[in-house]
């Protein structure tokens, strides 16, 4: 057994030795996601902040997206946050010091879906750069206050964890810009900061809204002992809590605002069992209750934000549901609309800006984005600039190109194209369906029809054409207890047998696209009522709006390669595997080892390779355990084994498996994308354009074989073409170079469109147009040449490409075009219809990397593209039409150059000679003029219509070659008939070389000078175009 | 175990930090110029590049001279068509028929200061302190899975460049610049690789630039020192 044991040792060491490279990130190399938005309906914004002397200078903090900087009012956005959290609570700029801006981290609209922060950074080079400054457990900062005088110090509200008790929340104070801090006020470990304000007149008097707070996966608790308003006059020192005409009972979440326009009023919103705005005007010695209707009081965990007007003391706006405004003080409010009753904005508001030059410019973030105001909150711009869309789920059908399909918090459902003309644009993507959207699936079978939900499980059949939604959630039969469907209820298609599954505490199937169910389980959650009291949900502030619902089904998957085995995740932690289609049940959540009682199955996944094999993920964070969880099991659920490194972090939300590779899973989790190449030993953070964004779903696309991701904070993302990744097994780390199979390219067409939408909005990138070569490389190549070389059939290199040099995967474009005909040149113009050559044919075409002296070589195939209705006929006639074309384009390039060849010998001739010899030597260079204008426009008027027989062809050339299909007669017949032009012309060349240059040949002998020699092909050819 | 972990993390990165700092950016210059051979460089007076851009499967020929103090002239072609941008270490002119400007015209804004910046064959970093500018070392940190130094230089024009050198070779290995244009800033990125000697200085074969999104291929073919160049061809033609 000893003997063995070291056996084993050594063979464990030697295997460690031979893989010296380990999987990194830097082995993704090149490789990058696509960020495709939408920008369309945005996402939530939980805070913002512009620099009041130039409100150009405009900073937006995403609920799930990051910080964004524009400098030009909201016309462009730039990503200035994406290697740290995403989930933002508040951004302050030192209006004193525009470059240094201060992030707390961790949004503190705790709503069920809320992230969570890692502590506080700072900038002092306006966003390039990012210092973390502390404060990591704090986990949400709700506000950060700079010293006007003394950016050294600071002042944080930090509201703490939401679904545990702790210590790390309450009133911070810095004084040496950040290096050390000191907690000014606490209360108690469920007590946390939601508001602070600064007297505007005297920085040592700072206001304090502590709030009690919890969240559980099925309660909420808005309020409690610990809540109450707080003022100090010594810088934070020593605090006082203000009761004086305040609530006595129980308060919860406290808003806060100031104005420099009377240092003396405070408003203060205060939630209790009668919410209501007060105000004071002696800096909070006593208050006065202003207002207590809905207007105020609505939603407090989600709406407390009270914004004085800078300039104007009696002005003071509240964002909640809707924007309202009072201009008395906080007695009366109103919308500020006047021209849409509405307001053409989105509903539900978290931050507001107000100009103090100019207090009619607004800034408003909501659920769906940022909004501008010019005049006061009358009318609104909506941004089309931030993508930061909080998908719950993603989808994709088979279409070319194909279509993604999502829900989005709080903005419905969407589809959108994974590829638009000159990029992903806002009027590509379509709204299916409203609510708050979760699974949207399209019907495989039926392009008109959208399966689409909103929370709580109420799942429509969408018609597109129509736009008429069919209800089809299963509704409660005599023989079962009352249907507990979660917020984010699961939808699932059956790979294999195209049913589709819903669950609420029991698993429905439907086989006729949801007209009928067949209840196939018994309830498969703990049915533990003590956690299905969501109708007493929310504390001081009730509200059941199916956010808390629980003991429900989560996840469900069917066996790629068995119909009748079915897995399901139930949100209070029960894993249940059935064999035989739900005729009896496993709940196998006893052997997953390690695991908290009741933990939510965030995702199963059923192997696509191995019948037994499947991977799971859970996700405490409901109950404040943050831990990633991440298991496998190869027979059924009987053993599993964890498969989390320390690489990753963040609570798991999806695992998928590749559909064509078993080695290759890529894990979702709160922050970011992890890959493993050798099923889950060893896992790396995937970076390439990617910030640690919340992963919230994934699918492989079956055809184009991309990796498309719904992030819950910036949209969809798409890595395009994982093949590579397929290939990179743990032993081809350690190659110099290694190529990678490279996606089979389907030689297509992308055409363009003429449109002007501005700088204003958000265009997602396209994939690459391009067939993709993949190699690795151990080390990012520096000395020495690099290049990519594509080879025909004969061996002849048909493109040199310039070689990715990046370590690991690189990815090199190759436009799979012939050169473009060496068209007739003109001084003035080019000819638009023939910049680019025609497309290769299919096949298989020979790669070559050549490193140095090394060659390492691999293939590449073309393929006409499956769904295209051009016959292989056509194709051939079309190949034939533009390859005529080419020739004559050449012919007519290689006429031309002889002729401006023979003009520019004559000019420098007519210098040396004199008498008839010049003259003749003028004749014939104006003669070689007039039939060169005969080839070609030389007219520098861009906008002249001087067509010469350059443009002739190449306009049938460039129609041509841009319809893969058959041409039209009038192509053929026209190329035909300018064939005998172009002969025509010729021959009129070749009349003057043969008759007029022959004889001042003759001419320029007899006087000693050189003659004029006529170009021959072969010179021709080695001319560099 | 986790804290463990942390404070080990914390240890390497000390390290790291403390082994950037040892190295100060003279020192990290000295070792730039040491390899790219900028003693045999300083002593160019002219020098001459051929090579090709590649965009979208396209081929555009390219020939740039430069010229002691401050010279450049890049001409290319296109379908035949001569574009030329010119600049005499003062003014510069360009044609480019394709963008309409089919008679040589005066450049301003973006394009003037990019000609004037690679105009200088030393480039900034150069003597960079002679030259007004400013240079600090920003850190190390990895580019394209390479190990770099990130040194920030600071022109007096208020145009700032980020230099990503390999430390283990201090060759450039990226550039990020952004430039002040009438008030807006105006970003462009260039990569470098293929590093080749050519008569003892070491230059990148290959360059891959971006501006304002669009990025193109650059393939040098063949680099050449001392070549004649005529003063002529940097002065504006009449037409």
């Amino acid at each position: 057994m000893k003997r063995y044991l070291i056996a084993l040792l050594l063979v464990l060491s030697i295997q460690v030795q031979a893989q010296e490279t380990p999987l990194s990130t830097a082995t993704f190399g090149s490789m990058a996601v696509r960020q495709i938005g939408p920008a369309t309906m945005s996402g939530r914004i939980s805070t913002l902040d512009a620099l009041h002397s130039n409100p150009n200078i405009l900073w937006v903090g995403a609920a799930g997206g990051g910080v964004w900087k524009s400098e030009n009012g909201g016309t462009t956005f730039k990503p200035v946050f994406d290697k740290h959290t995403q989930s933002i609570g508040t951004i302050a700029i030192d209006q004193q010091h525009p470059d240094t801006v201060w992030v707390g981290t961790g949004e503190p609209w705790i709503r069920n879906s809320v992230s969570i922060g890692d502590g506080i950074y700072k900038t002092v080079d306006g966003g390039e750069n990012w210092i973390h400054l502390g404060l990591e457990s704090t986990e949400r900062i709700a506000k950060i206050i700079i010293h006007p005088q003394d950016p050294n110090i600071v002042y944080v509200a930090a509201m703490g964890p939401l679904w545990a008790d702790g210590e790390d929340r309450g009133v911070y104070k810095t004084t040496d810009g950040g290096q050390t801090w000191n907690k000014i006020l606490y209360v108690d470990q469920r007590t946390g900061a939601s508001d602070l304000a600064m007297d505007p007149a005297n920085p040592d008097i700072l206001y304090a809204g502590m709030y009690s707070f919890r969240r559980t996966a099925y309660d909420f608790v808005s309020g409690g002992e610990g809540s109450g308003l707080y003022k100090s006059i010594d810088g934070g020192a020593n605090w006082q809590e203000l009761k004086q005409d305040l609530p006595r009972g129980m308060k919860g979440r406290i808003a806060l605002s100031v104005t420099p326009a009377n240092a003396d009023i405070v408003y203060a919103l205060i939630e209790s069992d009668s919410t209501a705005l007060f105000r004071s005007s002696n800096k909070g010695e006593s208050w006065t209750e202003m207002n207590r209707t809905r207007t105020v009081s609505e939603r407090p965990f989600y709406f407390s934000l009270l914004v004085a007007d800078p300039t104007d003391s009696s002005r003071i706006y509240k964002p909640g549901l809707n924007l309202n405004v009072s201009s008395d003080g906080g007695k009366a409010f109103a919308t500020p609309y006047t021209v849409n009753p509405l307001g053409g904005i989105h509903v539900d508001h978290h931050a507001l800006w107000v100009g103090s030059q100019d207090n009619n410019l607004l800034y408003l973030g909501t659920d769906g984005g940022l909004y501008t105001s010019r005049d006061g909150g009358s009318t609104w711009s909506f941004n089309r600039s931030l993508p930061i869309s909080q998908f719950y789920h993603v989808s994709a059908d088979n279409q070319r190109p194909y279509n993604v399909y999502g829900g989005l918090q709080d903005n419905g459902s969407w589809m959108g194209p994974s590829r638009g003309t000159g990029g992903i644009r806002i009027a590509d993507w379509k709204n299916v369906g409203g609510g708050d959207g979760f699974y949207v699936f399209p019907d495989m079978e039926d392009p008109n029809i959208v399966y689409w939900q909103s929370q709580g499980g109420n799942v429509q059949r969408f018609y597109m054409k129509t736009r008429e939604a069919k209800a089809i959630k299963p509704t409660k039969t005599a023989d079962v207890e009352k249907l507990r469907f979660n917020w984010n209820t699961p939808v699932h298609f059956g790979a294999k047998s195209k049913d589709i599954y819903i669950g609420a505490q029991y698993l429905y199937r439907s086989s006729d696209k949801g007209d009928t169910w067949m209840r196939i389980s018994p309830d498969l959650t703990t049915n533990d009522t003590t956690k299905q009291k969501q109708a007493l949900s929310g504390g001081l502030t009730k509200e059941n709006t199916s956010a808390e619902n629980h003991t429900t089904i989560i996840t469900v998957k069917e066996s790629p390669l068995n119909d009748q085995l079915i897995w399901v995740g139930t949100d209070d932690g029960n894993l249940q595997i059935t064999r035989n289609g739900g005729k009896t049940w496993d709940n196998v959540i006893g052997n997953v080892p390690n695991l908290p009682a009741n933990t939510w199955v965030s995702y199963v996944e059923a192997s696509h390779a191995v019948e037994g094999r499947a991977f799971a993920t859970f996700d405490g964070h409901r109950a404040g355990d943050m831990n990633s969880y991440v298991y496998i099991t190869e027979d059924y659920g009987k053993t599993w084994t964890t498969l989390v490194d320390e690489n990753i972090s963040g609570y798991a939300h999806v695992i998928r498996e590749d559909t064509k590779s078993e080695n290759l899973l890529f894990l979702g989790t709160e922050f970011g994308l992890f890959i493993s190449i050798d099923t889950g030993k060893n896992w790396v953070r995937f970076e390439g354009n990617m910030p640690p964004v919340a992963v919230f779903d994934m699918v492989i696309h079956p055809v184009d074989n991309d990796l498309i991701m719904a992030t819950h904070g910036r949209g969809i993302f798409i890595l395009d073409d994982i093949t590579a990744l397929r290939g990179l097994k743990p032993e081809v780390l350690d190659m110099e170079v290694a190529l990678l199979p490279s996606r089979t390219y389907r030689i297509g067409s992308f055409g363009g469109q003429q449109i002007f939408p501005g700088d204003d909005e958000y265009v997602g990138p396209n994939p690459t147009e391009e067939a993709t070569i993949s190699y690795y490389l151990k080390k990012r190549h520096i000395f020495g040449d690099m290049k990519v070389e594509v080879l025909d059939d004969d061996g002849v290199v048909i493109a040199e490409l310039q070689a990715g040099k990046s370590r690991g995967i690189n990815k090199v474009a190759w436009p799979a075009r012939q050169k473009a005909p060496r068209v007739p040149s003109s001084r003035n113009t080019i000819s638009a219809n023939a910049i680019f050559g025609p497309a290769y044919p299919p096949g298989e075409y020979r790669v070559r990397v050549v490193k140095g002296d090394e060659i390492h070589e691999g293939s590449i195939l073309l393929e006409y593209d499956p769904a295209s209705p051009h016959s292989t006929a056509d194709r051939e006639l079309q190949h034939k039409v533009v390859m005529d074309a080419y020739s004559l384009l050449e012919d007519l390039g290689f006429l031309n150059a002889q002729l401006l060849s023979v003009k520019s010998q004559a000019d420098s001739a007519i210098v040396k000679t004199s008498g008839e010899l010049k003259e003749n030597l003028e004749s014939i260079s104006k003669l070689m003029e007039d039939l060169h204008q005969n080839l070609v426009s030389t007219d520098p008027n861009q906008f002249g219509s001087d067509e010469k027989l350059r443009e002739k062809i190449a306009e049938i050339y460039g129609g041509v070659s841009r319809f893969q299909g058959k041409p039209t007669q009038s192509q053929i017949d026209g190329l035909e008939a300018l064939k005998v032009e172009v002969a025509k012309e010729k021959a009129k060349a070749d009349q003057a070389f043969g008759q007029r240059v022959a004889s001042i040949n003759t001419s320029l002998k007899r006087e000693g000078l050189e003659e004029i020699k006529l170009l021959t092909k072969q010179e021709y050819d080695a001319q560099q175009q | 175990m986790r804290k463990l972990f942390k404070g080990v993390a914390t240890a390497f990165l000390l390290v790291g930090v403390m082994s950037v700092q040892a190295q100060s950016v003279d020192e990290i210059l000295a070792k730039h110029f040491e390899t790219i051979g900028q003693s045999k460089l300083s002593n160019v007076k002219t020098m001459q590049t051929e090579g090709k851009i590649v965009v979208q499967g396209l081929e555009i020929p390219f020939n740039q001279k430069y010229k002691r103090e401050g010279k450049f002239y890049m001409e290319s072609s296109f379908q035949g068509m001569k574009m030329i941008q010119a600049f005499n270490g003062e003014s510069g002119w360009q044609v480019n028929p394709l963008m309409g400007i089919a008679e040589p015209q005066d450049m301003a804004g973006f394009e003037l200061k990019s000609a004037l910046d690679n105009a200088d064959i030393d480039g900034p970093l150069y003597n960079y302190a002679a030259k007004g500018n400013k240079v600090e070392l920003l850190g190390k940190d990895t580019f394209e899975g390479a190990d770099v130094f990130k040194l920030k230089l600071t022109k007096t024009d208020g145009t700032e460049a980020t230099y990503f050198l390999d430390a283990d070779n201090y060759v450039v290995l990226k550039t990020e610049v952004t430039m002040v244009v009438e008030g807006n800033t105006v970003t462009s990125s260039a990569t470098m690789g293929n590093y080749k000697e050519v008569d003892g200085v070491m230059m990148a074969h290959s360059i891959t630039t971006g501006v304002m999104g669009q990025n193109m291929n650059l393939i040098i073919d063949k680099v050449q020192f001392g070549v004649e160049v005529d003063d002529a061809i940097f002065a504006k033609p009449a037409k």
